[in-house]
This record gives structure tokens, sequence and C-alpha cells, in this order.
């Protein structure tokens, strides 16, 4: 025979043989669990009791992130297998952990999901990135009694969240880990150069004052203020909106993910930020940088921004260029009008049961959120073992021992991929007590007054703080106009700033109109429609 | 005489040389510079880095950042996966490609035209990151050596290159003679074709080996809980991404190396051992001395 | 065949003919036969293709289906042409077309003829120790990420603080918005490509030339040619079938392009001719996680490729060249 054809034919077999492999793969994916709120209602007595554990053993695939530290196995460590034994032999549950790359993980997420390979939890911080998960059917349904029956103590943490945020279009998708209210960001500004400038830092109490510094910075030659354009996460006209807040208008603007180009608030932010460019205020070629730390490290720009811990090489990295420098934090404008303040979502992961995992599966899932949700385990997670880990202090607070290396270290970032199921933040009692935990974790050493005064004023920003509104249905043009609207803001912003002053007006209306044209205009349709249906939180 | 005088000709330095030297010379400059910040930055000390303020000579003897790459452990065994893999790739995508270019280099083989198309067809299409993903996992080699070998061993371009380089070079005329000697193909192939087009073999080999070399992103989704398969370039992506993450908005405390000179150390770690290697197959690079053997 | 002087009939010529096409057949089989060797030689790449390239390349049918990856390639929804109908109705679409057009023929003009030129040099050059310094010099941006190759671009060729404008300010000209104008925008992302690949696209010039028949450049120098005429009617004719087979394949990547060079290289401010097919394939695909769009895109970036290439094969065939097929 014609070696060619044969060679043919040996190929098209091939073919069909691993296709028909695939395709049997991927049609046993495509029957996707039912709601178990159909089988529960048949059992009325209600839900079964496992708590002497499964009769067959149990898979439970839980998804860690993989940072790749150095000499630190994600699946197979010494805090997995206390897991392992403390758990999963007491229930029968075999319980794998399933790394998930931290960049790159929506791909590796999906590759694992078309594989048939993926964790049963599938988790995001983001809630837009969830609801393309929702999206893309990947989700099964969720019973709350069911939560409520196998992980009493998470549910009692965690339920106000799942009811508020966790429905999407009628169906119960989400539930959350929860994430105490801290933040760590801080701005700093060039002590040194105010004074010699003749002014105080604490006297900068609104927009005018501080241009006023940039301005006798200029005079003097010291530098300029650091300025940076938005991208992808929205955030920069917050402040600006009327206070008391306007619910609806709120609720139809204030999106992190797109920006509101059209409002009077971004005209406002756009007319001061153009005056600063225009005026030689700030960084001329801001729009080039792709990080604010060099200028602020060479001493070229005066302010800079970031979230603040222990081991921060910004102070000494300036202080090496700049030995005369000296830090402050920036104050909140006091003098300006109020506005609210963005507060952070009441939740860390944003998580959804696989829709290939069973019934036992997605129970187990529930039952290792409760083990989680106990304390000591918690606890010990978070901290290790005493006397090895750490030591407690006088206040019972966990002081760690440095450069314990032994059997149960934790990992880099203190084992937080494993225990951020529940929480995003370790927990030291109440929140005072907490507080002053994480302290210690932000503050470098000579720099307390930093840290004191960015709580400071954090604690007068309190009374303002407002979550974003959250829209329980997706929103389509979102999702088709986003990423286009995401690049023209950019370049319509740019085109506004670098404008001369004179003709900001026509610039910005006609970039407004190209920014509405381009699909926000559709945007807000949708959004006011859903807000007018009660589709929003 | 007449051929001494201009051999000798071609001895002196003419303008056109200094032209040359010089271009070339200036060329290349352009082309070192920017690698010698890298390594400059590499050795500095990261308030500098941060800071713009190193160009061409290190600023700050530093360093840590190489300190920090060889206190990785699993660094050394990484640079030895690496290795072979990329002398797995290149052996097994030589055969390959050996095996398709030659046949090709017929034209008048039945279905040549075909053939080529086929593989050519390759260049163009492919099915995209996910069914990628999903025949890896179907192949059962996830988490194996092979995933990172495979797959890349084959390149249509190469392919294509070969067959035209052995089209240009070994006239017809010399595999007919050996054919009618009764020479059969493969020992043609492998006694006379191989041994006369070892420069582009080298050359070929090469890319193959750098290609396999540079990349990471394959091992990124394929090696996953077999930690020991990870290559150089994912070890060294996944330390200046540790170094460089925003952690603090998670809270916690991490260990802090400045990622801009760790990156640039990481550049310099990565890349020296594949450019020792051309200078070894430069050897390669010489004239080929057969073609006077060639009669009518 | 006997040479009859008499005239065939009609059947006679049929049944010449048919034993002729017999004879004819038959030959090609033995040739065949005989050439078993190479087909089986053949087999291995066939099948490594198979297998690694032509199965995954089912799942480019994602460009036709409303994927949803619980649903499967089997299960998602089949639409057709739907989704390349709203990519190209989406009016960044045109720029990206144009933009990718021109900035690919742009770089396929320089990009192509410099390594040939710096091979040629290289060859010219005596001294062995210079050319293989040289040699390893050229090709080393290949290895320098985008990522570094910008950040350094900016450093350098800034408007408002870049080393090359403090230069030519010193010297008491105007400074150059390499980088921050659209034209000269243009013009400098060409030249960083250009410098980024040609020291390696010399390599595979410098192997051709070594394959040129050394009595080709003594037979030059008996009838009196000098360096200029030896390159031009030695070495050039010597590596014409690389560079043909080179350039035709680089036809191929017409709609292509590297996503991480625009990244690196663009800002936000000038942004005429920043927006290309594969920032749109990362932007309306990868980067929303719809793998359809992406998918879609890229066959429509393969296409045109492989469309550009068999004209060009054509053409190189129809001028005498060897082609690719």
């Amino acid at each position: 025979m014609n070696k060619k054809v044969g060679n043919l034919l040996l190929a098209s077999c091939m073919l069909v043989g691993v296709l028909s492999a695939c395709s049997s793969n991927s049609n046993g994916n495509t029957a996707p669990t039912n709601a178990p709120s159909q089988n529960s209602s048949t059992e009325t007595a209600g839900f079964a009791d496992y708590s002497g554990g499964f009769e067959k053993q149990v898979t439970l695939d839980i998804p860690v992130y993989e940072r790749a530290f150095e000499g630190w196995n994600v699946s197979d460590n010494y805090y997995t297998r206390w897991v392992q034994s403390e758990f999963g032999d007491k229930y029968n549950i075999k319980v794998n952990f399933v790394p998930i790359n931290r960049s790159n993980e929506v791909q590796d997420y999906q590759q694992l999901l078309a594989a048939g390979k993926a964790p049963d939890i599938i988790f995001h911080y983001d809630y837009p990135q969830a609801m393309a998960y929702y999206g893309q059917e990947v989700m099964q349904e969720i019973n709350w009694d069911e939560i409520a029956n196998y992980a009493p103590t998470y549910w009692e943490n965690t339920k106000e969240m799942a009811e508020q945020y966790g429905v999407v279009e009628d169906k119960n998708v989400f539930f959350f880990a929860q994430r105490p209210d801290f933040s760590n960001w801080v701005s700093i500004i060039r002590k040194d150069w105010v004074e010699k400038v003749g002014m105080k830092v604490e006297d900068i109490t609104s927009e005018a004052k501080y241009n006023e510094v940039l301005a006798k910075w200029k005079e003097a030659g010291l530098g300029v203020g650091s300025a940076t354009l938005p991208a992808n996460v929205y955030n920069f006209n917050i402040g600006k909106f009327d206070w008391p807040l306007d619910t609806n208008e709120y609720q139809l603007y204030r999106d992190l993910s797109v920006a509101d180009f059209s409002t009077p608030y971004t005209e406002e932010w756009l007319k001061n930020f153009n005056y600063q460019y225009q005026n030689g205020l700030i960084d001329q070629e801001f729009y080039i940088r792709t990080e604010q730390k060099s200028e602020f490290v060479a001493g070229r720009t005066g302010t800079y921004g970031e979230y603040i811990t222990s081991g921060t090489d910004i102070f000494s990295s300036v202080l090496a260029n700049n030995p005369d420098a000296e830090f402050a934090v920036l104050p909140v404008y006091t003098d300006d009008p109020e506005g609210p303040v963005r507060a952070n979502w009441p939740f860390g992961f944003i998580m959804g049961i696989n829709h290939t995992s069973t019934n036992e599966e997605r129970i187990a899932a529930w039952m290792y959120l409760e083990w989680l949700s106990q304390p000591e385990n918690l606890f010990k997670f978070q901290n290790g073992v005493e006397g090895q880990n750490y030591n407690l202090d006088e206040n019972g607070i966990p002081v760690k021992i440095e450069g314990y290396d032994g059997e149960s270290r934790l990992s880099n970032n203190n084992n937080k991929d494993y225990w951020a199921l529940v929480i995003e933040s370790p927990s030291y009692g109440t929140y005072e007590e907490t507080l002053e935990a994480l302290k210690s974790f932000w503050t470098p050493v000579g720099y307390e007054y930093i840290v004191e005064d960015m709580l400071k004023y954090q604690e007068m920003q309190k009374p303002y703080l407002v979550t974003d509104p959250l829209f329980i249905k997706p929103i389509e043009s979102l999702n088709e106009y986003k990423a286009d609207l995401n690049n023209l803001f950019q370049e319509l912003a740019l085109s506004v700033i670098l404008a001369p002053e004179a003709e900001f007006d026509a610039k910005y209306a006609e970039a407004k109109k190209k920014y509405l044209d381009a699909g926000f205009q559709e945007i807000i349709d949708e959004k006011q429609a859903a807000i007018d249906a009660g589709l929003v939180r | 005489m007449a051929k001494n005088a201009s051999y000798f000709q071609q001895k002196r330095f003419d303008k056109w040389d200094v032209l040359i030297y010089g271009f070339i010379l200036l060329t290349s400059l352009a082309c070192l510079i920017p690698f010698l910040h890298v390594v400059a930055k590499s050795m500095s000390d990261n308030a500098y880095v941060l800071a713009n303020k190193v160009f061409l000579w290190p600023k700050g003897w530093n360093f840590e950042a190489y300190a920090k790459v060889l206190a990785d452990k699993s660094i050394v065994r990484s640079l030895y996966v690496t290795i072979i893999i990329t002398l797995l790739t290149t052996a097994i995508g030589m055969i390959v490609t050996i095996c398709a270019a030659y046949p090709l280099t017929k034209r008048d083989l039945a279905g040549s035209k075909v053939i080529t198309f086929l593989f050519m067809f390759t260049m163009f299409f492919s099915g995209g990151l996910i069914p990628a993903y999903l025949l890896i996992s179907e192949l059962g080699m996830l988490d194996t050596i092979w995933s990172l070998v495979l797959p890349t061993a084959f390149s249509a371009f190469n392919l294509l290159i070969l067959r035209s380089s052995i089209r240009g070079t070994i006239p017809e005329s010399l595999e007919e003679s050996a054919r009618i000697d009764g020479a059969s193909h493969i020992r043609i192939l492998i006694s006379m074709v191989l041994p006369l087009s070892k420069p582009i073999m080298a050359t070929l080999a090469l890319f193959y080996a750098v290609g396999r070399w540079n990349g990471y992103m394959d091992a990124l989704f394929y090696i996953k809980q077999n930690v020991d398969l990870r290559p150089l370039q994912l070890k060294l992506y996944y330390l200046v991404v540790q170094a460089s993450e925003a952690v603090q908005i998670e809270m916690v405390v991490t260990d802090l190396t400045n990622p801009e000179v760790l990156k640039a150390a990481c550049v310099v770690f990565a890349t020296v051992p594949i450019l020792l290697v051309y200078p070894f197959l430069q050897k390669y690079f010489v004239q080929g001395v057969m073609l006077g053997s060639v009669k009518g | 065949m006997k040479n009859t002087g008499t005239i065939n009939t009609t059947n006679e010529t049929a049944l010449f003919k048919k034993q002729i096409k017999k004879a004819d057949r038959a030959r090609a089989w033995k040739r065949a036969a005989s050439n078993y060797q190479l087909y089986l030689l053949l087999l291995i790449p066939l099948s490594f293709v198979i297998v690694f390239k032509y199965l995954p390349m089912l799942g480019a049918s994602i460009a036709f289906m409303d994927y949803k990856i619980a649903r499967g390639f089997t299960g998602s929804e089949w639409v057709g042409f739907e989704i390349f109908q709203e990519l190209f109705k989406k009016p960044d679409f045109a720029r990206a077309l144009r933009n990718t057009l021109l900035l690919n023929v742009l770089d396929i003009s320089l990009s192509f003829v410099m390594p040939i030129i710096l091979a040629i040099l290289l060859n010219e050059i005596k001294n062995q120790f210079f050319k293989r310094i040289n040699q390893s010099l050229l090709y080393l941006p290949h290895f320098l990420s985008w990522v570094i190759i910008g950040a350094l671009a900016y450093q350098l060729l800034g408007q408002g603080s870049g080393m090359v404008n403090n230069l030519i300010e010193s010297i008491g000209l105007d400074r150059v918005p390499f980088l921050q104008e659209d034209i000269h925008w243009l013009f400098t992302y060409t030249a960083i490509g250009v410098w980024q690949s040609m020291g390696w696209g010399t390599i595979i010039y410098l192997a051709a030339i070594t394959g040129i028949n050394p009595e080709l450049y003594e037979a030059a120098t008996v009838d009196g040619a000098g360096r200029m005429r030896k390159i031009w009617h030695v070495t050039i004719p010597g590596i014409r079938m690389t560079i043909v087979t080179l350039l035709i394949l680089s036809l191929g990547g017409i709609m292509g392009g590297s996503f991480e060079q625009i990244m690196a290289l663009a800002n936000k401010a000038t942004t005429e001719f920043t927006t290309t097919i594969p920032v749109l394939v990362y932007r309306w695909g990868i980067e929303s996680g719809n793998f359809s769009r992406a998918t879609a895109l890229g066959l429509f970036q393969s296409v045109i490729g492989l469309i550009l290439v068999l004209s060009a094969d054509k053409v190189s065939k129809k001028l005498g060249e060897d082609g690719i097929l």
C-alpha cells in the first residue's frame, strides 16, 4: 500500500481516538450537579449527619496560591499534614491542596476547569472576575441552610455578606471570607521640603493649600509633587461626590472598574490635575513612568504613597540619596468640602463551589471551613506552635521568634494563603488588640510616628466610609466595554491634562462625548435600569 | 604573478576595512551597552538603582541579589533541570527536523508539496492556551519533563530553513551519484548530507536551545506538584514576582528584597550560561570544503 | 514501439496512450517504493505534528462558539462568524488593523535588511577574533526582555530627562521627543525593534554564507573583482535562497507582532500608532478571560498571514526562485 495513505489512515485513527477521549471528558462536565436544595427537600429530616465521618472516603481539593517560596512545598508540609491528621482523618476526608499560580491565576483556573482538574472551591479577590467565573457556568448553586448546618461558626461570621453579595440572578452562588477593616496605605510627604518653604505639614488641610506648597517648592527649586494616572482601578474622585450622598447618583457612577469620566466630579479632578501640570507643580513626565518610587527616592518628587510594612526600604533609600530628608504623613483635607471615603469591601476571598463537585465534596468543603474557623485552629495556622514559632507576651499577643527554622515554620507570608479562606488578616482578639499586633507588622524601626499619624487620619475619615455599590446582576455592557474604556480613559484624561489651561473646557467637552459614545452611556443606562429594579447593594 | 598581486591586494587593509570595522564596532557597542547596564544594576546598592543613578558602572557595590539567588538551594537543581530539558529539546528537535527536511528536499518526491504544506500550516494556526493544556493533561504529561520537551521540540520554521539550506548547498548530482553507487537514502543522509550541513545544523541547534532556555510560561502551568522540575527561568521569574508583589495589600510581613536589583541579577544569571554556548558553536561555522570534489 | 508506416487507428492510439499511462504509473510506484525510506523518515515528524499541533488546533473552533468552560468544546453553543463580526465592528479594530500593517511593513523592510548587511560585513572581517567577539555581542539584545528594554529606552530617550536628549541639548540642539510624539514614536519603535533582532538574525545568514563555494570567490578574484563586486556577485547570490525563504516566511507575520514590545515602548500620551492586533488580542481576549475572542482574532491573524505567504510563494516561483512549497 502506498505508505503515504497508510500514514494518513494511522493519523486519522489516532485523531478519532484522542478526540473521543477529549470529548467524553468534557461531556462528563456538561451536566452540572443540580441544586442540592432539591435533594435536601426530599430529606424531610434535614441534613445527613457526618460528624462521625463519611462512609466512603471523600477527596476534598482546596486551592492554595503558589508563590514558589524557597524550600516550601505548598501541597505537602507540616501544616497540610496537620490538617490531614486533625481534620481529614477524623472525617475520612482526603484533603488535597491544589497549587494555583498567584500571577496568571485566572488562566490557571480556566485551564484546570477545562481539564476537569479544578479544586472544589473556586476563589478570587475581585468581584468582577468572580462574576466572570459565574458567567462561565463553573459554579454550582448553593443552599445557605446547608452551610448553616455543616459550618455554623463559619456561617455566623459570614452570613451577612453571603446574603448581601452572594446572590446573583436569584441564585446563591458566592460565599466569602471575612476582611477586618484594616488598611496600611500611607501618603508620605517630604517634611524637610515643606518646612524649607516656610510652611508646616499640619497646615496642609486642603487641595488649595497642597497646591500652594507645590508652588513654593517649584519656586525654591526643590522639586515637584508626584502624580499618577489611575489605571484599571478607579478611586480618584470619590472624595468629590456630594455629601450627604445622593444614593442614586452614587450607585450609578461609583465603580472601581470603570471610570466615570463624564461626571462633574471627574471634571473637577481633571481641572485640578491640569492646573498642577500646566503650572509645573507636578512631575512633567508622569505619564511615562511605570512607578513613582524612583522619582521619590532620587529626590525629584516630594510625595509618595505605599502600603507600609516594617520591612519597607523607602525611607532608607531616600536617605541614601538625600541625607537631609525628613518624612511626614500627608494630612486629611479637613478644609475641603466633605465627601465620601472608599471603604474596603467587608470580604476578602469571594468563593464558589466547582460545578463538578459532588454533594459529599461540597459538604466536606463546609466542614473544612468550619474547622478552619475554630479560633484554636486559626490561631495555630496563623502563628504556629507556642515555644517554637512564637512566645506569648504579657497581653497574650504572640511575639514571633525570629529565625526559627524548625519543622513547624510558617510559609513566608505566615501561611496566609491557607487561612485566607476564612479571614483576610490575623486576628488577635478584639479589634484594638489586633490593631496593636498589626502595628508591629507595619512599623519600620524609627518611624512609629508615621504609622501613628496614618492611623490618626484613618480615624478622622471613619464617619465618611462608604462601600462601593455592588450590582448583583451581571452588567453586560460593562463586560463588553470595560477593557476599551479603561484604555480610552487614559488617553482622554491625558489629552485634557496636557492641554493648555485655556483650552480645558473645550477639550473636556470633546473627551466627555467621546467617552460616552464609546460605551459608557450604555453602561450608565443599563445600570440605571438595574438600580430601578433594585438589583444593587 | 597576477594571482599573487591580487592576493596581496586583498591582504592590504583598505579604506573599506576601516569603514566596516568601524560600523561593526559601533553597532556591537550599541548592543553591548544595555546589557552592561543590567549587569551594573545587578551589583549596585538598591537605593541608587531605585533613583536611576546607575548606568554603566555599579554604584555602591552590593552582591545581595546574587546571594539571594544562590541562597535558594533549588536554583542549582533548576539549572540542572534546564540544562537537561534544553539538551533533550535540542536533540529531539534536531532529529525530528532532519527527518522532515531531508525527504522534502527532493522535489520529485510524491506528495512532498502536500506534506510541506501540512508542516507549514502549523506555523500559522494553533489551538490556543486551553487546548494545549488539555492535550498535555490528556497525555498524562503534566508534571513530567516531557511536557517541557515534546511540545516545543519541532519548529516548522527551522524545518523550512534546513530544507532550503540543504537544497542550496548540496547539489543533486552528488546525491544522484551516490544513489547510483547503491547507497540508501538514509545512508546518504547520515554520511553525506549531515556532515556537509554543519553550519546550518549548528544554527538550528542553537535556535532550539535558546528557545527552550528562555521560555518558562509553559512550565508555569504544566509543572505544579513536582516542584523539583521547575526550570531556571521559572524560578527566577518567581523570585522577581515575590519581591515586587504588592503583598502589603494582604497585610502580612514579607521579606522584601529590592526587585529592581533582583530582576537585574536574575537576567544576568539566566543569560550568561547560554551566551557562553555560541562561541563554542562558532567553530562549526567554517567554510565548506567539499564542493571542490564535485565533478560535473 | 514498432515503427510502422501506416497511420494508427484511434483505437490503437487510445491503447497506446493507456499503455504509456500504465508504464508511467508503474514507474511512479517503483520510484515511490524506492523512496520508502524517505516516507519512513517523514513518519516521525508527521506523527509529532499531528499529535502536538493538529490535535490542539481543533480547539481553535472556540472562535466559532460561545465558549463556556463548564460546557467544554462540545457543549458550547455554535455561533458561526458572530464573534468575528462583533470584533470587526468595534471602532478600535480598524485603527489596529492599520497600525499593525504599518508597523509590520516598516519592521519587515528594515529588520529584514539589517541582518543581511551585518552578516555580509561580518563575513568581510578577516580578524577571526574581532569577528567572533562582535558576533556574540550583536545578539545580546535578543536576550533582554522587553520590559527591561522599555525602561531603558525611556531612561535614555525621555524628552525631559533622558540621557540622549541631555546630550543633544548640550550641543545646542532642541530636545527630541523620541517616544513622546506620534511620528517620532513610529520610527523609534521600529529602530529599537531592528536593534533588538538584528544580531540574532545574522546567525542564519552567516551560516548560509559559509555554505558558499570558496572556488567562486577565487574565480572572482582571478577575474579581477574587487571587494564590492565579490559581495554583489558571489556572496549575495550565494545566500539568495535563504533570503527568499526568510522573506516569504516573515510575510506570514504581517498581522502579528509583539504585544510585549508595544506595551514596553508605548505611553498613554502618544497613542496614534500604539493599538495593534496583538494588543487587542490581549485586551479583548486574554485580559478579559474571553478565549473565544482571543482565538477568533488569532485565527484572523493566521489566515491573513497564510494567504500572504502562499501568494508570495507563487510570486517567487514565477520569478524563478524555489519558493516554499
